[in-house]
This record gives C-alpha cells, structure tokens and sequence, in this order.
C-alpha cells in the first residue's frame, strides 16, 4: 500500500468535472428522487425498494465505474496524462499500485454511497416517512463489503488496456446475464440439440455470474438456521481472483516516459 | 530495465491465495449442489387436489405457497437464503400452512395451480385464505431477501383482514364485513390507498346494516385524511354514501375513468339494494360490463352479487 497514490487518488476528486459528478451523486439525485416520493403520498415502499435505489450493490457498481474506474490503468486521457508512465518509472511495485487504487477507490465509494445514504434518509425523515428506511449496522456492513468486491472488479476490467477492457466488460454482461436470458426464451421443442442443453447453458452462466455480479447480503448470517459457506467463499474467491488478474495484467503492460 | 523486471513481479503469496480458493470454492459448490437433504426449516406440504378449489373453511390457517423450479438458480438461492431464514420459518410453521409447488414437466397440478394464482415466474410467493381467495403474491428472485419476505408475509397477515371482509361483503355477511374492514383500515399506519378503499367498503357495510352513524364515522375519517389527490376522487363517492350527491351526478363525475366508473356502479347498485330496488341495482351492475378495464376486487363483488341475486354473469 503506497500512501501518496491513494492521496494522489483522493486529490483527483477536487477536480472541477469529479465535483460536479460527486454533487449529483450525493446531492441531487437523493433530492430527486425524494421529491418523486413525496409526490405519491398514497405509495408505500418497501425496504428493498429505497435499499436497492440508494445504497444496493446496483448503486455501489455505477459509483464504483463513476469514479474509480479513469484511474486505474489508463490514465492517458486525465489532465495528468502520462503519469502512470512516469510513476512506473520509479521504483514502485505494480502490485502496490493496484492494491492502493483499490483501498483509494473503496474508500472513495464507501465515502459517496454513505453520504448518499445519509443524505437520503434525513430527507426522508424531513417528509415524514423516515420510518420506511431503517439503516442498521447489517447494512452498513454489505455496503462496505460490496463496495470492497466491486471496486476490486473494477480495478480488474481497467487495469487492461482500454478498449480490450470495455470489450471484457461487455462480453461478460451479454454471457452472464443477457445471453442466458434470450436463450431461455426458447422453447426445448425450436433447438437443433434435444437434451439438456437448457441446464447446462444456465449452469455455465451462473458460474460466470457468480464471477461477475456476486453481492453479498449478511443478513442471512445473523439470522439463518444453517450457514451459508457459498457465498462466503465466493466473495473472497472472487475478491482474490480481480486483484490477481488486475496486477498479472499490470505487470504485463508497458508503460514507457519519454520526456 | 533491470528494476522494471523487479517491480513487475506477482506476488508469490497472492498467486497461491487465489490458487487455494479457488480450489475451496469449487469443493464447497459440489458438496453444496450434491446435498439431498432439506435443512429443518419450514415444514413444506405437497400441493393436493384440494388446493384448486380451495383447501377449506375449516382450516383456520393461512396458505403460503412456494412456487419454485427443482433446477433454477434464482429458486435455488431463495432456498439457501431467504427461506433459511429463523424469523421466516418460525413466522411460515406457526401461522400458515406451507404448501410448496414444485413445477415439473408433466405436473398438471402445479400448472393449473400457478393458472389459478396468476403466477408467470418462480419463485413466486402466494399467500391465500384457506378459501383459496388470494391475500397477496411476490414474485422473481429480486427483492426476495429475507427481510423483504418477512414484511410480505406480515403485510399479507394485516391485509387478510381486508380479502377476507370483502369475501364477506360479496355473501352479504355485513356485520363480518365491517368488522374485518374496520380491523384492515384501522391497523394501517397512514391512509393510504388501501386503507381508504377498505374504509369506503366498511362505510358501505354499515349503510347496508342501516346504521347510518357507523358509516358517518367511518366516511368522516376519509374526509378528514390527508390523502389527496389531482382530481380529490374518493370525495364524490363519500358525498354519495352520505347522501348529499346523486348517483347520476356520481356517475357523472367518473369523467369515463374504468376504476371509478365500475367502482361507483357497484357502490349505487348497492345502495339500490338497501333501497329495496332490486331491478335497479342488477341494471347497475350489468352496466360493469361494458367496462373495460374492472378490478378484479370488483368484478369478485359483483359477481357475487349477480349470484345472490338470481342473475350469474357469465
């Protein structure tokens, strides 16, 4: 862990353009999302409705590609240019630099979906329907861990070159959730193979879904009759396997300084 | 060159972590998908012929039903998660009767049974009087945590009292009616929709009881609520069951809008009836079917009605 690139990474939220982003993230869209509610005073939402458009794991990913995912491994484009050229230049692991975009990253995400929250629940309790959204220390918890897995995929997708990661991205999406979907539409009888084909197309992307999108819900850790040891497993497997892949990458890379 | 080949190195440690995880993760999925026996949780039922048309009157309990898939995913993490859960299964053993439809190729039951529910999805929850008369339904994996199901179901337990009050009132069993709608409405925290449709219908059960101040009491309360809305709608219904707007001007002011309009066809069909005007209230109610969009709420009380009366709707 390098402490001046996780500065480095913080110091880049006071540019003009991340401000603008962070002030709609925590300001606005909790404003307008509470001005809706309030207009539909007959409407009751359930937990998992406010959870899932405030503070869910869907929230934390497009908080995590806002904000962290320019400032992992292609930094061309940012005002500081060639900087990753420069700074791999110096006597510095990769695998610190990877691992302290990482901590910079999560810290960042924890820092705007808990302002997002708080924001959110005080102008809930300002129209009075502050008992609908009850946030407890479980919740806390699941945003601070998803926050930890998704920034980590992030840092996996963008440590490789832009265009190659964007494709990965993509290419995992369309097999893990939309490809699946289309295919399951289908009925047995239309296929060319009869047999089990359904089940094993539904068993391969579950397993690449398990890899792409696995939040993890502690609720059922404090409350279930039995322990659950998958999805425990799955989150440190998959937390370990982002980092590794993000610095096997980073390290294949070459970043040459010219001055 | 020579420090770039140094700091470029995979850390030995981490190459391993991944490797003995990944090696973990594997295990744990075989032993986990390979397990045959349920863990003690809710004591499912298997589905009868019985369910179809309604277990029975004399089963006090609740039915909760468990549409899933023997090969889904999404039904297999609510078996592992949501279901597993201590609160849910103590709430599911002591207060309903489980009744889990496995939908299999092959298996009418659980087809006609989905058919009868509505159910185009699993996991889908059903929860429904032991009549078979449906409280309220949850379907799709998201959302199905555990603390969403366990509101569902306590949701579904308040709300009985309003399914099984309007049951009521299409048997003409008024004195039940009002005191299951009374209970319904006065439990909800704020007058929302459904309390005030549940207020409006105990108003209507008290009028059909000829207890005039009863039903003021009630429609005062809708009166004195905050739920407001464009065009303040429940008003000219209010109005009507006091007795101070007529039922052509209510009909008048449903300004060709289906929900009201059946609504209010309903309403004065009934107070036709109290009336004693029996052709008047069936010509009301016949007018619903030349609605085209009515609820289904609706449609159930008139029905109702219609067969009371000696005149089925097909």
């Amino acid at each position: 862990m390098n402490k001046a690139i996780i500065m480095h990474s913080f110091l880049r939220l006071a540019r003009p353009g991340t401000l603008m982003t962070l002030v709609m993230f925590v300001l606005v869209y909790p404003t307008a999302l509470i001005a809706f509610i309030s207009r539909l005073p007959s409407v009751s939402f359930d937990f998992e409705a406010f959870a899932n458009l405030v503070f869910g794991p869907m929230m934390i990913n497009v908080a995590a590609f806002t904000f962290v995912s320019s400032s992992i491994g292609n930094t061309k484009s940012l005002d500081d240019g060639e900087y990753l050229a420069l700074l791999f230049s110096r006597p510095i692991f990769r695998w610190v630099y990877v691992v302290s975009k990482w901590l910079a990253g999560f810290a960042l995400v924890v820092l705007v979906i808990g302002s997002q929250t708080i924001v959110f629940k005080t102008l809930l309790q300002l129209i009075g329907r502050g008992d609908q959204l009850s946030v407890g220390f479980i919740d806390v918890a699941n945003i601070i861990l998803n926050s930890l897995q998704i920034t980590a995929l992030v840092a996996m997708i963008f440590a490789f070159p832009s265009r190659i990661g964007a494709m990965l991205f993509a290419g995992l999406l369309y097999l893990s959730f939309a490809a699946p979907m289309m295919f399951n539409a289908i009925p047995d009888s239309a296929l060319w193979f009869h047999g089990d084909l359904h089940n094993i197309v539904n068993s391969i992307s579950g397993c690449l879904r398990s890899f792409t999108y696995a939040p993890i819900d502690l609720d059922p850790y404090f409350n279930s009759i039995q322990i659950l040891w998958l999805p425990i497993i799955t989150f440190a497997s998959n937390l370990a396997i982002y980092i590794w892949i993000a610095v096997v990458v980073l390290n294949n890379r070459e970043f040459f300084y010219t001055n | 060159m020579q420090s770039e080949k140094l700091t470029s190195r995979t850390p030995l440690l981490l190459t391993i972590t991944v490797i003995l995880l990944v090696v973990l993760r594997i295990a744990v999925w075989s032993v986990e998908t390979s397990k045959t026996q349920e863990p003690d949780g809710i004591k499912w039922q298997e589905p009868s012929k019985a369910d179809l048309a309604g277990i029975s009157d004399y089963q006090p309990k609740l039915v909760f039903y468990y549409f899933c898939e023997e090969n889904s995913e999404p039904c297999r993490r609510v078996n592992h998660g949501a279901l597993l859960n201590k609160n849910v299964v103590k709430l599911v053993n002591d207060s309903f009767l489980p009744i889990r439809v496995l939908s299999q190729p092959g298996t009418e039951l659980s087809k006609e049974l989905q058919q009868r529910f509505g159910v185009s999805m699993c996991p889908a929850f059903v929860i429904a009087l032991p009549n078979g008369n449906e409280i309220g339904m949850q379907e799709g994996y998201f959302g199905m945590s555990a603390r969403n199901l366990l509101s569902f179901i306590k949701y579904c337990k308040q709300r009985k009292e309003y399914v099984a009050g309007l049951d009521y009132l299409s048997h003409d069993q008024y004195e039940q009616a009002a005191q299951a709608l009374q209970t319904w409405f006065q439990t909800k925290d704020r007058f929302d929709s459904q309390a005030l449709d549940g207020a409006l219908f105990c108003a209507l059960a008290h009028m059909m009881l000829f207890r005039e101040n009863a039903a003021q009491q009630v429609l005062a309360k809708i009166r004195n609520s905050q739920y407001e809305n464009d065009s303040n709608w429940p008003q000219p219904l209010v109005q009507f069951l006091l007795g101070k707007l007529s039922a052509t001007d209510l009909l008048r002011m449903c300004d060709h809008q289906d929900n009201r309009q059946s609504q209010s066809l309903y309403f004065t069909g009934m107070i036709e009836l109290r009336n004693g005007n029996l052709q008047g209230a069936v010509n009301n109610f016949r007018q619903v079917d030349k609605i085209n969009e009515v609820s289904p709420e609706i449609r159930s009380l008139i029905n109702g009605q219609l067969s009371i009366t000696g005149n089925p709707k097909n």
